[in-house]
C-alpha cells in the first residue's frame, strides 16, 4: 500500500531527486505489541496561543474550565497571592545600558565618562527582576567563564558619593532609578536604556524565522559587540573593535586561549572609551502551571528567550496525557510583527508561532550557545578537522549575484571548507513533496534580495542583513545522493528519504559544526511560497520586512492575517498555475508542468484552509481568530522528528562546586550536582555529591563537561582546558609546566549536560610556589537552592 | 472437532476465573524470591568479579513510559542484590542500558556488541514485540542467557525461536490481552450482544479484535459486531470512531487504543457520553505508569492492564510479596510501579535463585546450562502471583488479571478497584505445549486463537 502519490522528482546531472515518500507495507504477521517506538512531532496534539495582556494570564491561570497553561513573554500581574499550583522560571530579558551624552561639555574626558558610569551603576535601582551587573557578559551567556575575573561581585557596587549629581535623561524608566537621580529633558549626562535581548539581535540582523541564525548570537561577546560598537565616537577606536570582531567571526585565533583573549580584548576596546557600558539586566520572570492533573512538565527554559524557544515548545507535555492534549498558552504583548518567513516572525507572538510552525535545520539549545541539530545532520568527511583549502566539485552549484540564477560554479574554484549534510526531508502542508528546488531556493533567494544595493530592483536590508554569511562565505552547494532509511512501527513500514548535500564554504575553523551553522541548505518552506512571496514584492503588493513596507508605503507581506494581501495573492497564485510559472533562478531546476502542480496544490490548500503559511515544520496552523491562534500537530509518520527527541534539554542539572585546592600541580575540583528527579507526575530538586552514577528523573547519566581557564595578573588568559575526573570524583586540573612567575587565578565551571546557565564559577589563586588567598566562588553565581 | 454446549457458569468455573480480591493459589511448590529466603553459605568458589547485565528498554520516545518503570525495576533489584554482597554473596551486578528506541537493527547490533565487547553475562529488558523476534535469534546465536521482560507477540514463540535454549520471557503472550477482556466482559456483561469495537489500525488491535471476538463469541451465544474503528497510527481526533460506535447503539465498546492516544480518546469519548450509554471494556487502558491514569477517567470499566500486574493487587497483605515490592519500589522512586517493573524486578531475582539453585547442586558459579536447567519448569513467586516457565518454549505464565477502574481518596490518580480484580489462570486460555502454529494444519492469527476456536465449547 502506497501512502503517497507519485513525486515530482527533479534532475540535476542526471541524479533524480525525489526527496521524501513514505511507504507503508501491509502486516505480514504479529510482530508488534501496543508500544509504539516512534511518534511523530511533540507532545501536545495541539496548541493554541491567545494574547493576553498580564491582568488577564493572571485570571486565566485560575480558569476552572480552560485554565492557561503558560504565559510568555511577561509576569502575569496578580491581584493577591500568586496560585500555589504556579510555578516560575528566569531567563535573560533585556540588558541596562548607560550612554554618556556625546554633547555634554563636562563629560567629553574618558575618565569623567568613566566616572558618570559609575555613577550612573550608583544610581541605579533594583527592582526584584533587575540585577546590577556592570559588564555586557551576564551568567546568562554560555561565554561567563571566561570573563569570570571581570565581574564584580554585587556588594562590591558601592553608591559613589557624588552618585546624585548625574543627570539622566527624560525618557528613561524611572522605576531603574533611586529616587534621588535628576531626570532632564536638555543637558543631560548620560541615557539610561533598557534593550531586550530580542530586540538586540534583530538590530543584528538576526532572524528569528527562515533564515539560520549566527553561530555565535547567543554568546555574550557578540551581543556586546552590537549594543556597544554605535556609540565609539573614534574612528580609530571603531577601527580597532571591528577588527577584533572580524577576527573572531572568522575565526582568526590559533587556538582556544588566543579565541578566549580576543573575545576580552574586544570587551575591553568596547568599554575603553566609556561611552556606552551596560550596568545591569532584568530576567523575565514567566509562569507555567504545575498543577498536578491538569499542569505541564518537561520543562526546557532558553536562557535568553525564555519559555519563548523552539525547543521548549518540543518538549512541553500535559502531565494529564502521556502525549496529545491541548496546551493553552498566553502571550504578551499582542502580535504586531507580520507572518512571512522571510522577514517576518519578529514580535514575540511571532517568533512563538515560528517555532510552531517552522522547523529550522538546527536549533538554538536552550542551556547554552550551542545549537542542536534538528533537520540536518552533519556527516564527517574527508577533509573534517583539516584546515586546508577543498575544491568545488565544477558542477556544485551557486547563486548568481543579484540575479540568484543557480548555476554550476565551473572548473577550477577552491573553498576553505566542505560541510556535508544529511538532511531529514518530509512533505509541506500543501502536501507539496520536497524537493531539491526547495532547498537550494533560499540561496537564491538570499543573494537576488542580498546583495544589490539599496537601489536594486530587488533588494531588502533586512534579507541582507540575515544572509550575510550566507553570501560572504558559499562557494558551492552539491546534491551528492537521496538516502533511504525504513522505519517499522508497529507492522507497518515507513521510508524516510534524506538528501545528502555538500556545501563548500570559506570558512577557516576547526569547528565542523560551526562551519555547518553558516549556510545550511534547508527550507522550512517551499520554493513556491518562497516565489510567492517574491512576487508580490516585486509587483509592490507588500514588502518584505517593515523597514521595506514603511520606507515603501506598502503592507508589510502577510501570509494569514490580511485578507486584502490573501485576495490578491491567491490572484497570483491561480495566474501562476495557468504559466507554470517558476522563477529564473530555478528554471535549471524546475519544469513548468512541475512548477503548475505546485501552484494547483497551493491554490487547493488556500481555498481548504484560508491562508498561506505552508511549511514542513510539527504543527500546521489550524485555526485563526483575532484572539486565538490554533495549531493542530503534525501526527504524520512522514514527519522525521519524533516525541522525546529534545527531552533530554528539560530540566538541566547544575554543578555546584563545593570546593578547590590546590595538590603540586593539580587543582583539584569537588562538586555537588543539583538534578530534578521526576515523580509521579511532580519533580524534585535533588542535590547530591557529582558521581558518574548521578542519576536524574530520566534515569541516564548526567555528563559533566568541566572547564577551567587560567587568568595571570595582566588580565591574559594564559591556559585553558577540561579537568579531568578522578577515581575520587573530584576533577583535576594540571597546571601548564610554561606558568610564569607571578600570580595567577584560575577559575572552575562544571556544566552538566553542558549547561552554562548562572554557572557556579570556583576560583582560586595560584603563586608559582602554591596557592595563595582563598579558593572561593567567583561573580554572583547564585548557589542557593533553585526549584525546578 | 466436536462441540460441546456447556453453560457459561460451569465453563467460566473450568477456566479458573475468580473475581474479587484473594489471590490465586496453587498446590504446586513454589519457589520464593531470594530476597525472602534466608541466605545459604554458596558451595565452592565463587569469583569475585562483578556480573554484566545488559538491560535493553526505551528511554525516549512514546514507549519511554514503559521502558522507564522496566530500568526502575532493574536498578532496584541490582541495588537490593548488591548491598547483600551480590549473587551468592560475591557477584555484583552492573548494568549496562541501552535505548530501545535505537530501532531494531541497531538493537541488534548493540545486543551483539553487548555480548563480544562489553562481555555481558546476562540480557534482560525490551519491551516491543518489533524487537524481541529480532534479538531472540541473536541470543539464541550468541548462546546469551536473555531474559525478555515484554515484547509479548506470540510471534517470537511461534515463529521466530520456536525451540529455546538462551532466551526466556516472562510477561504473558499477547493473544492473551484479547481473550482475558473477553472472559471479564462476559463474566460481568453477558447480556452484552451488540459490540462495538475501536483499535488501532495496526497489528496490536487486529491482534485484540481477533481474540477478543473468537473468545467472546465462544462465551456470549449470538453477538454481533456491530461497528468497527480503526483509528490510524497518530490519530489525535477520534471523534469520527467514537460518534460511530455511538451510533451503532452497542451494549459494550470494546478498545485497545493504548497511551497517550487512549487518554485523548476517553477524554473525548466523555464529551460525547460514550460511557454512559454502553459497557467499555479495554485490554490496555491502565497498562502504563499507574499515575499517568486522571480521575477523570470513567469508572466502572474493565481497564486491561496487558493481562499482567497491577500494584493494588492483590491488596493490603494478602500477598506478601506484592506489599513488600510496592512498598520498596515507592520508596526507591516516590511512585508506583507497573507491569514493566514487576517483570524487570523478578527477572534479576528469578536469575539470582536459579544460580543459587544451580550452586547448591554442584558448587561454585555454575554453568549457563546449570542455570537454564533451573530457570525451565520453575514455579516462582512474583508480585503478581506465581510465575511458571514453562520448560518447552521458555515462556513464563502467570494469571491474567484484569480489573474496574475506580476513584479511591487514597491515590491522586485513578487505580483498579483491588476488590473487583479478576484472574484467570493463563494455561486455560492458552494453547497448551505443542499445539500447532500457524501454519501448521491451520493459517489462524496465533497457535492460541486456533486452539479456542477448535477446543472451546459454545456456551449456552
Amino acid at each position: 500500500m502506497s501512502l503517497c502519490a507519485a513525486s515530482p522528482w527533479a534532475r540535476i546531472g542526471g541524479l533524480v531527486l525525489g526527496l521524501t515518500c513514505a511507504l507503508a507495507v501491509a502486516p505480514t504477521s504479529a510482530q508488534a505489541d501496543h508500544e509504539v517506538s516512534y511518534f511523530p512531532s511533540f507532545y501536545p496534539h495541539e496548541i493554541r496561543i491567545e494574547p493576553l495582556d498580564p491582568e488577564r494570564a493572571a485570571r486565566e491561570f485560575v480558569n476552572r474550565t480552560d485554565p492557561l497553561h503558560l504565559y510568555v513573554g511577561a509576569a502575569p500581574r496578580f491581584s493577591g497571592q500568586i496560585p500555589e499550583h504556579l510555578k516560575s522560571v528566569e531567563s535573560l530579558k533585556s540588558l541596562i545600558t548607560v550612554s554618556v551624552n556625546p554633547q555634554s561639555s563636562r563629560l567629553q574626558g574618558r575618565e569623567a565618562r568613566c566616572r558618570a558610569v559609575e555613577q550612573a551603576v550608583g544610581a541605579l535601582a533594583t527592582p526584584p527582576d533587575v540585577v546590577i551587573h556592570p559588564y555586557p557578559i551576564t551568567p546568562y551567556h554560555a561565554d561567563s567563564l571566561s570573563h569570570a575575573d571581570r565581574v564584580p561581585p554585587t556588594k562590591a557596587v558601592s553608591k559613589p558619593a557624588d552618585a546624585d549629581t548625574l543627570t539622566f535623561r527624560d525618557g528613561a524608566d524611572l522605576s531603574l532609578l533611586s529616587p534621588p537621580a535628576r531626570v532632564q529633558t536638555t543637558d543631560w549626562d548620560v541615557s539610561l536604556d533598557e534593550i531586550s535581548v530580542s530586540a538586540l539581535l534583530i538590530e543584528a540582523g538576526v532572524g528569528f524565522n527562515q533564515w539560520p541564525a549566527p553561530p555565535w548570537a547567543k554568546a555574550g561577546w557578540f551581543q556586546a559587540y552590537q549594543l556597544l560598537r554605535p556609540a565609539i565616537g573614534e574612528a580609530s577606536d571603531r577601527e580597532h573593535v571591528d577588527q577584533l570582531y572580524e577576527r573572531l567571526t572568522h575565526n582568526e585565533f590559533r587556538d582556544r586561549a588566543e579565541q578566549l583573549n580576543l573575545e576580552r580584548q574586544l570587551l575591553t576596546a568596547l568599554l575603553g572609551s566609556c561611552e556606552r557600558a551596560v550596568i545591569g539586566y532584568r530576567l523575565r520572570q514567566e509562569f507555567y502551571t504545575d498543577d498536578f492533573s491538569s499542569g505541564i512538565e518537561n520543562v526546557a527554559v532558553d536562557s535568553q528567550s525564555g519559555l519563548n524557544s523552539a525547543v521548549f515548545l518540543r518538549t512541553v507535555k500535559l502531565k494529564d496525557f502521556l502525549w496529545n492534549g491541548s496546551l493553552r498558552i498566553g502571550v504578551d504583548p499582542r502580535p504586531a510583527a507580520a507572518w512571512n518567513p522571510i522577514a517576518g516572525f519578529t514580535d514575540a507572538a511571532g517568533r512563538l508561532v515560528w517555532s510552531i510552525v517552522g522547523d529550522n535545520a538546527f536549533l538554538p539549545t536552550p542551556h547554552n550557545s550551542r545549537w542542536v541539530q534538528n533537520r540536518a545532520e552533519i556527516r564527517p568527511t574527508d577533509e573534517s578537522g583539516m584546515r586546508r583549502s577543498v575544491r568545488v566539485p565544477d558542477d556544485a552549484l551557486m547563486p548568481q549575484t543579484v540575479t540568484g540564477k543557480l548555476g554550476p560554479v565551473g572548473p577550477n574554484r577552491g573553498a576553505m571548507a566542505k560541510v556535508l549534510y544529511r538532511l531529514s526531508a518530509s512533505n509541506f502542508s500543501d502536501g507539496s513533496v520536497m524537493e531539491a528546488a526547495d532547498l537550494l531556493y533560499p540561496y537564491a533567494l538570499a543573494f537576488r534580495w542580498g546583495a544589490g544595493g539599496q537601489d536594486a530592483a530587488t533588494h531588502d536590508p533586512e534579507i541582507a542583513s540575515a544572509t550575510r554569511l550566507i553570501r560572504e562565505r558559499l562557494r558551492g552547494v552539491k546534491l551528492v545522493r537521496v538516502e533511504e532509511t525504513s522505519r517499522t512501527i508497529a507492522d507497518q513500514t515507513f521510508t524516510h528519504r534524506s538528501p545528502i548535500v555538500e556545501i563548500y564554504l570559506d570558512n577557516l575553523t576547526f569547528d565542523e559544526q560551526q562551519s555547518a551553522l553558516i549556510a545550511p541548505p534547508w527550507s522550512s518552506a517551499p520554493w513556491h511560497v518562497l516565489a510567492l512571496m517574491e512576487a508580490a514584492v516585486e509587483r509592490g503588493i507588500a514588502a518584505f520586512s517593515r523597514g521595506e513596507a514603511d520606507r515603501h508605503q506598502l503592507p508589510w507581506l502577510d501570509l494569514v492575517r490580511d485578507p486584502a494581501q490573501l485576495k490578491t495573492l491567491r490572484a497570483l497564485i491561480k495566474e501562476f498555475a495557468q504559466t507554470g510559472y517558476r522563477p529564473a533562478a530555478l528554471e535549471l531546476l524546475v519544469g513548468p508542468d512541475t512548477a503548475r502542480a505546485r501552484w494547483q496544490l497551493l491554490d487547493q490548500f488556500v481555498e481548504a484552509n484560508g491562508h498561506l503559511l505552508v511549511t514542513n515544520g510539527p504543527y500546521r496552523l489550524k485555526a485563526l481568530s483575532p484572539d486565538t491562534f490554533v495549531f493542530e500537530v503534525v501526527r504524520e509518520f512522514t514527519y522525521p522528528v519524533g516525541l522525546g527527541t529534545f527531552d533530554g534539554f528539560a530540566y538541566p542539572a547544575r554543578a555546584l562546586i563545593s570546593t578547590m585546592e590546590r595538590e603540586g600541580d593539580l587543582v583539584l575540583v569537588s562538586a555537588d550536582a543539583e538534578v530534578t528527579v521526576k515523580q509521579q507526575r511532580d519533580h524534585r530538586l535533588v542535590r547530591a555529591a557529582l558521581r558518574p552514577d548521578t542519576l536524574r528523573g530520566r534515569l541516564q547519566p548526567v555528563r559533566p563537561e568541566s572547564h577551567y581557564v587560567i587568568v595571570d595578573q595582566d588580565s591574559r588568559v594564559i591556559a585553558v582546558g577540561s579537568l579531568v575526573r578522578q577515581p575520587d570524583n573530584r576533577f583535576a586540573a594540571s597546571l601548564p609546566t610554561t606558568l610564569r612567575p607571578g600570580v595567577h587565578t584560575l577559575f572552575a565551571a562544571i556544566f552538566l549536560d553542558g549547561n552554562t546557565i548562572n554557572p557556579a564559577i570556583g576560583r582560586i589563586e595560584l603563586a608559582n610556589g602554591g596557592t595563595i588567598g582563598k579558593a572561593g566562588p567567583a561573580g554572583d553565581a547564585k548557589d542557593a537552592e533553585r526549584r525546578p | 472437532m466436536e462441540q460441546r454446549n456447556v453453560d457459561r457458569r460451569s465453563f467460566l468455573n473450568n477456566l479458573g476465573v475468580t473475581v474479587g480480591a484473594a489471590a490465586a493459589a496453587t498446590a504446586i511448590p513454589v519457589v520464593k524470591p531470594a530476597s525472602a529466603q534466608s541466605p545459604a553459605a554458596p558451595k565452592g568458589k565463587i569469583p569475585d568479579t562483578p556480573l554484566k547485565f545488559g538491560h535493553m528498554t526505551f528511554l525516549t520516545g512514546p514507549a519511554a513510559v514503559l521502558g522507564e518503570p522496566s530500568l526502575k525495576g532493574h536498578l532496584l533489584a541490582a541495588e537490593e542484590i548488591n548491598a547483600t554482597g551480590g549473587i551468592l554473596g560475591k557477584r555484583k551486578i552492573e548494568t549496562i542500558t541501552a535505548d530501545e528506541a535505537a530501532g531494531t537493527d541497531a538493537n541488534v547490533k548493540e545486543l551483539r556488541r553487548m555480548k563480544l565487547s562489553e562481555k555481558i553475562d546476562m540480557f534482560t529488558g525490551v519491551i516491543s514485540s518489533g524487537n524481541t523476534p529480532a534479538l531472540g535469534p541473536v541470543a539464541e546465536e550468541l548462546g546469551l542467557l536473555t531474559i525478555f521482560v515484554d515484547g509479548c507477540t506470540d510471534f517470537l514463540w511461534d515463529k521466530a525461536v520456536p525451540n529455546p535454549k538462551f532466551a526466556f520471557r516472562i510477561t504473558n503472550i499477547q493473544s492473551a490481552d484479547g481473550v482475558t477482556c473477553a472472559v471479564a466482559a462476559a463474566q460481568t456483561w453477558p447480556e452484552a450482544k451488540k459490540i462495538a469495537h475501536i483499535h488501532p489500525d495496526y497489528s496490536y488491535g487486529r491482534n485484540a479484535f481477533d481474540h477478543f471476538n473468537i473468545a467472546f463469541g465462544k462465551l456470549v451465544p449470538g453477538t454481533q459486531v456491530v461497528s468497527e474503528g480503526w483509528p490510524k497510527l497518530g490519530t489525535t481526533d477520534f471523534t469520527a470512531h467514537i460518534t460511530k460506535a455511538m451510533s451503532s447503539t452497542p451494549d459494550l465498546i470494546v478498545s485497545s487504543v493504548w497511551g497517550g492516544d487512549y487518554v485523548a480518546m476517553y477524554k473525548q469519548a466523555l464529551r460525547y457520553g460514550m460511557f454512559n450509554n454502553a459497557k467499555f471494556a479495554s485490554t490496555i487502558a491502565f497498562g502504563v505508569a499507574p499515575h499517568a491514569i486522571g480521575k477523570d477517567h470513567p469508572e466502572g470499566v474493565i481497564a486491561g492492564v496487558h493481562s499482567n500486574y497491577y500494584f493494588t493487587f492483590p491488596p493490603g497483605n494478602r500477598w506478601p510479596a506484592n506489599k513488600t515490592f510496592v512498598e520498596k519500589y515507592y520508596k526507591r522512586w516516590n511512585e508506583y510501579p507497573n507491569f514493566q517493573s514487576d517483570g524487570a524486578y523478578h527477572t534479576l531475582y528469578m536469575y539470582k535463585t536459579a544460580v543459587e539453585k544451580a550452586n547448591k547442586l554442584a558448587g561454585g558459579w555454575p554453568e549457563e546450562e546449570a542455570i537454564i536447567s533451573q530457570l525451565e519448569g520453575m514455579y516462582f513467586e512474583t508480585a503478581a502471583g506465581y510465575l511458571y516457565i514453562r520448560p518447552d518454549n521458555h515462556q513464563g505464565y502467570k494469571d491474567a488479571v484484569t480489573g474496574f477502574s475506580k476513584n479511591v481518596p487514597e491515590y491522586q490518580f485513578q487505580i483498579l478497584d483491588p476488590n473487583r480484580m479478576i484472574t484467570i489462570p493463563i494455561r486455560n486460555i492458552t494453547a497448551p505445549p505443542h499445539w500447532p502454529k500457524p501454519g501448521s494444519g491451520h493459517n489462524d492469527p496465533t497457535a492460541t486463537y486456533n486452539w479456542i476456536k477448535e477446543t472451546w465449547p459454545q456456551v449456552t
